[in-house]
């Protein structure tokens, strides 16, 4: 039997792994030979140590102090599930990073709308620009190359922009001031009438009520000249157009100015049906 | 109750054979994990965790192993999740210097000189040597037992109780001599 051999049966036999003849050979080893004997003592004196190790003890009860713990887990698992359903705000660390790359892709569409809408604006300016630039060419080219006078284009008239208006064209705007005047021209035409003084006695009582337009007196004007643009007040408009704030007495006018029309065109209406009346007499005296 | 049918009633619902179940273990489950991680504090934790496997998996237990040895499973598993999570820098198979807390548990361990020796050899030995000897000599299971706590063969078991003595034997040699360097 080798050392190696004898060790293992040491070992085993602390173990009380060997057979009662397997413990009597080793025995019969040991007893003649005494480093193998000091060997075993050694050994054995190891094996008593570690059996008589102290029975270590926890300081407090660990069951007692998990036991709430688990108790909680087992009875309400639907806590286990929100404290889950907590963490899963870190899916809020996603929406934060999904919200941020949203908002970049707005700022984004923004910045092109922004700059497709600069661009258009730009665009617009140049074509005007170009428009009225080559306009005002024409005016200091033209005379100078065909040799005539040099003209202030100041003391000009105003170049009209557009095709040149000959007769007005129908508008479905309501008629404001130049009613008036279309009310008096009528009023001429017609010749002196009972009513018609009434009228315009009213129209002009009217106007005289509302003395803060200073509009230019159609009497004193001969029918041939044409007709002047309204002068408006200077003061400017505090509202957008069609959005101004109307005042009292403006819708007052309006509606006198409209019932003045309609007896206007009734009596020219009567009038003309007397004047064919008359017409046809003579014919029938013919 | 017999520990047999006290684990057939906790794996059948019956919540207060589960908790003496885990009473009747915990003193065994503490003193593994003292003896292998050598300090109270660690232990304690390892104790909790262990409990908690036991408590939740119990339904995964068969009665093919003694319920002894698949506890002892649980506690050296999370042993060795304790000594991975640690990540030393010094090996423990290198350099075996333990630095013993002082707290009550150890202060009687310390009225021994013997018992002292014998601790601080164990605590020089290297893991898996020091699990077997714990096994053997604190929980008293058979050379198969362990194997089969460990999941190791049997031949390995026995030469790593062989050689974890002989170190012991070694190192108490040198300690009675002059010190253990």
């Amino acid at each position: 039997m080798t050392n190696e051999e004898i060790w293992e049966w040491m070992q085993r036999d602390l173990d009380g792994d060997l057979s009662p003849t397997e413990q009597d050979a080793l025995f019969n080893l040991i007893r003649k030979d005494s480093d193998l004997q000091l060997k075993y003592n050694r050994l054995k004196t190891v094996s008593q140590q570690l059996e008589q190790l102290p029975p270590v003890v926890p300081s407090f009860s660990i069951v007692d102090s998990i036991l709430p713990r688990l108790e909680s887990a087992a009875a309400v698992p639907a806590a286990s599930s929100t404290l889950n359903e907590e963490v899963l705000p870190t899916l809020e660390v996603k929406r934060k990073q999904s919200s941020p790359s949203v908002s970049k892709k707005w700022k984004k569409t923004n910045v092109w709308l922004a700059s497709i809408g600069s661009t258009a604006v730009a665009a617009c300016l140049l074509i005007g620009i170009m428009f009225t630039g080559s306009d005002g060419k024409k005016i200091e080219a033209d005379p100078y190359q065909q040799g005539s006078e040099a003209v202030n284009p100041a003391l000009k008239e105003a170049p009209i922009l557009g095709p040149p208006v000959q007769s007005p064209p129908p508008s479905t705007n309501p008629p404001t001031s130049n009613s008036q005047e279309e009310d008096k021209k009528a009023t001429q035409n017609t010749g002196t009438t009972k009513k018609a003084p009434a009228k315009n006695t009213s129209s002009k009582s009217h106007q005289n009520n509302s003395n803060k337009k200073p509009v230019s007196n159609p009497a004193q004007t001969k029918p041939v000249v044409p007709p002047k643009p309204v002068v408006r007040d200077p003061k400017p408009p505090a509202f957008p157009y069609g959005v101004g704030e109307e005042s009292d007495k403006d819708s007052r006018d309006r509606d006198s100015d409209s019932e003045d029309r309609e007896k206007v065109k009734s009596k020219d209406k009567e009038k003309d049906k007397d004047n064919d009346r008359k017409k046809d007499r003579e014919n029938d005296d013919d | 109750m017999q520990e047999a049918e006290l684990i057939r009633k906790a794996q059948s619902g019956d919540h207060d054979a589960l908790v003496e179940l885990l009473r009747s273990i915990e003193t065994s489950v503490y003193r593994s994990a003292y003896y292998i991680l050598g300090n109270e504090q660690d232990a304690l934790d390892a104790a909790q965790e262990v409990l908690i496997r036991i408590y939740r998996k119990l339904d995964t237990y068969q009665e093919k192993a003694k319920f002894s040895t698949w506890v002892q499973r649980i506690v050296s598993n999370v042993c060795m999740d304790k000594f991975r999570a640690k990540k030393e820098t010094v090996s423990i198979e290198e350099h075996e210097l333990i630095i013993p807390d002082r707290n009550n548990v150890e202060d009687e361990i310390l009225l021994t000189g013997l018992s002292n020796d014998i601790q601080e050899a164990i605590g020089k030995l290297p893991r898996q040597y020091r699990m077997v000897v714990v096994l053997r000599y604190l929980e008293d299971l058979s050379y198969q037992e362990i194997a089969e706590a460990l999941d190791l063969p049997l031949n390995t078991v026995k030469s790593y109780l062989f050689r974890a003595r002989q170190q012991l034997q070694e190192l108490l040699y040198d300690y009675q001599k002059g010190g253990i360097g």
